[in-house]
């Protein structure tokens, strides 16, 4: 053990820019011993190795696990299902491999840079091919045992929808729309726009008509159409392949485009990407070419010509249009109101006027407003200025979320102001709360402009802390959105669901197995400021929410996404 | 250039690209010392990456790249000094040359590091080598690694420092049988 363990975790913090002055500090008063810098330096060198160092694990790994072999398995079979253009574009991703294989390489030295991550991954599949097919000659009883894993599986998410914008799409092979949640296979974008952010980080934006392939998280295959791709500094590498490119990027943005011929377009708008064209008819020893910020070129259709060409602009969406995806038309005759009474919830607030309410009002500012609109209705809404007006919904039964719950409403937020906004409140006072006594607590979050959502929970020989779920979409101001948070609890683990119009945007899952679910009997209000210390000292202060709120319901167990999806569309009737 | 008629056989991108792979991770270890930050680390790697790649026609291939490489990445770093922020908090003079000094003469170690360190994280436990591969394969900040485990960001900052001094022993073992063995 080293002298200076002490200070590996004010490292970490100053790594992840965490630290705070006193613990920097202490860091440098530390550092003023040689023995101390040494320690530092190679705790530093360490984290970079395991920064660059990304599948080394993997692919020195000689023993193949059962879950490694069936997914070798599966593989395989869907391998020998691929088209024979696939089979072309995997060869070109391994010629730049096998092109540095010929320069003789230390092999410490191959497989660790961004471009050789993704080589390295499909090079990782055809060893484990390999493995598998000397291991079932070599053994027909493990070659039961294995076929025993190889049962239907659920298709495993690669990518989630961001946001939408008039699209129309379908999954090739079955004809069904899509979902939030996208999985491996051919898609047809026929209209509109789809933005989708790819598990590894990556996000596409889609432009139709186009035609496209998705087989893993970490690129997509772009039969025809436009594309463009920004991928974050720090995230991992992404690469498009097109019948006569392949493209990898290094981190950056950048559109392709496939046109009906099949000549693709490269142009890179930030950062660097490889490009190597991919014949089909000439023995394929062509080069990856460095692109950078500014460059553009074409590949034609037989991969065998390159050129430089004009970076164009305008060609390309690389932005959503601000909108979020508004209701659809549809058949549905349920009113929204009829769709939430069907769902059994335990309130439901619809702020008609005319109707008895039984929630209080706080300030002379939480009124019933009946002029703004909603899908060109006249809408009767819960209106708060921002300034300490909220309600104090009605007492619930004693451990009405043991189970789970469901919050589901609409809402119209004005741009918070540099303020934290408060949505939903769970505390016996939220005036003059502390940390314990918080147990529910939605908001927007003015420094991320995401929705937060928080619910006290505690694990074994742990003290509760609030467990968080937030979306991964900005918050669009001045405009209704239905928002549901769902918390479902069972087995002691606690899942978080965050729906925007009907699509799931943030999701949560506790892994662990002794997960307490808080279900304290305190009072719930709607848009109350609440001041609180945070257990490190901090204090979080959210302001009472500026805009209006509607068809505020509580359910005493946890809304599915059907559920979700039928109360958004049944928004189009009868709304008031 | 003794060499060059070997070398001229490979186009100048590829010959780039050879080199870049067998060496960033010098660079970036290098550029992450100095600055002790993740972000900032990478916004000024793939600078110096650009301008690696930009300059590399003037690259003797007789002369070390490396030292050409590290050259590239300090004028890079100070650069990011002087733009950066000033509300980032930064170690004192001395401090920082020493800092140097020590990453200059570590630097020469990358290789056998690396290989330690492979051969070292296969020995973590299942939940050790989750939590690294959580952290640099899926690059899952500390933060969302704390909410999807369902732990305080300090008790993850407490296992990663365990981890950490887990795998430094390893290394510095492993290191010091090979100079024993030589």
């Amino acid at each position: 053990m080293s002298e200076f363990n002490h200070i590996d975790e004010l490292i970490l913090k100053q790594l992840n820019d965490t630290i705070q002055p006193e613990e920097f500090e202490q860091l440098q008063q530390q550092l003023q011993d040689p023995k101390a810098v040494q320690h530092y330096v190679k705790t530093l060198i360490l984290n970079s190795l395991l920064t660059e160092e990304v599948t080394s694990t993997l692919s020195n790994d000689k023993s193949l696990s059962a879950n490694l072999l069936n997914e070798a398995i599966e593989k395989d079979i869907k391998e020998s299902q691929k088209k024979q253009t696939q089979i072309i574009k995997q060869q070109a991703q391994l010629q730049l491999q096998d092109f540095l294989s010929k320069q003789q390489l230390p092999d410490e030295d191959k497989p660790v840079t961004h471009i050789n991550y993704k080589q390295s991954e499909s090079t990782f599949s055809l060893q484990r091919s390999v493995k598998v097919l000397k291991t079932l000659a070599a053994c027909l009883l493990v070659a039961a045992a294995i076929w025993l894993y190889i049962q239907p599986k659920p298709q495993p998410i690669i990518a989630n929808v961001l946001s939408t914008e008039n699209a129309e799409w379908v999954a090739a092979s079955t004809r069904t729309t899509l979902t939030p949640d996208i999985t491996q296979g051919d898609y047809q974008l026929t209209k509109g726009l789809v933005e989708i952010q790819f598990l590894e980080g990556a996000k596409v934006i889609l432009q139709a008509p186009c035609q496209f392939g998705l087989d893993g998280s970490y690129g997509i295959d772009l039969d025809q159409g436009q594309l463009s791709v920004k991928l974050d500094t720090g995230k991992k590498d992404f690469s498009v392949n097109t019948p006569s490119a392949l493209i990898v990027d290094f981190g950056t943005e950048f559109s392709v485009s496939v046109d009906s011929s099949g000549i693709s377009q490269v142009h890179v708008f930030d950062g660097q990407v490889g490009l190597k064209p991919t014949s089909q008819s000439k023995s394929d020893n062509s080069e990856f070419v460095l692109m950078n910020k500014g460059d553009a070129k074409e590949v034609s259709a037989d991969g065998l010509t390159v050129n430089t060409i004009s970076i164009e602009n305008e060609k390309f969406v690389r932005a959503m249009p601000g909108s979020l995806p508004k209701p659809t038309n549809t058949t549905s005759k349920t009113s929204y109101a009829q769709m939430v009474k069907s769902k059994n919830p335990l309130i439901y607030y619809t702020f008609e006027p005319s109707q008895a309410t039984d929630y209080q009002t706080f300030g002379n500012t939480a009124i019933i407003e009946s002029s703004l609109s909603l899908n060109n209705q006249t809408n009767h809404t819960l209106k708060l200025d921002g300034n300490n007006s909220f309600i104090k919904c009605k007492k619930l039964k004693p451990h009405w979320e043991k189970n789970g719950y469901t919050f589901s409403f609409w809402l119209y937020a004005k741009p918070p102001q540099n303020a934290h906004r408060s949505i939903v409140v769970n505390t016996p006072n939220p005036i003059e709360a502390k940390y314990h006594d918080v147990i529910k607590l939605a908001g927007i979050n003015h420094e991320k402009n995401i929705f937060s959502f928080y619910h006290k929970i505690q694990l074994k020989n742990e003290s509760p802390f609030l467990y968080p779920i937030e979306s991964n979409r900005p918050v669009v101001f001045n405009q209704w959105m239905h928002i549901t948070l769902a918390i479902k609890v069972q087995q002691q683990k606690i899942t978080g669901q965050f729906f925007l119009n009907g699509t799931l945007l943030g999701k949560i899952d506790s892994d662990d197995a002794t997960v307490t679910l808080f279900n304290q009997d305190s009072d719930i209000y709607i848009g109350a400021p609440i001041t609180y210390r945070e257990p490190d000292g901090e204090t979080i202060t959210l302001k009472s929410l500026d805009g209006q709120i509607d068809e505020f319901a509580i359910f005493d167990y946890p809304l599915s996404q059907k559920d979700v999806i039928e109360l958004f569309q049944s928004s189009q009737h009868n709304i008031n | 250039m003794t060499n060059q008629s070997s070398k001229t056989e490979i186009p100048l991108d590829a010959q780039f690209f050879q080199l870049l792979m067998a060496h960033q991770k010098k660079f970036h270890a290098y550029i992450l010392a100095s600055l002790q930050n993740y972000n900032d680390a990478q916004d000024v790697m793939q600078e110096t990456t650009t301008i690696l790649w930009r300059k590399f026609s003037e690259f003797d291939p007789d002369t070390d790249f490396v030292a050409w490489g590290l050259t590239i990445a300090k004028f890079q770093i100070l650069r990011h000094l002087k733009t950066r922020s000033r509300s980032k908090l930064c170690f004192n003079s001395d401090i920082m040359e020493a800092i140097s000094k020590e990453t200059s003469n570590q630097i020469g170690q990358i290789d056998d590091r690396l290989l330690a360190l492979r051969q070292c994280r296969n020995k973590l436990n299942e939940r050790d080598q989750t939590l690294l591969k959580w952290r640099f394969d899926e690059n899952i900040s500390i933060q969302q690694i704390a909410e999807k485990s369902g732990r305080t960001l300090q008790a993850i900052y407490k296992n990663f420092s365990r981890i950490q001094q887990a795998l430094m022993n390893c290394i510095d073992t492993a290191i010091a049988r090979k100079k024993v063995s030589e």
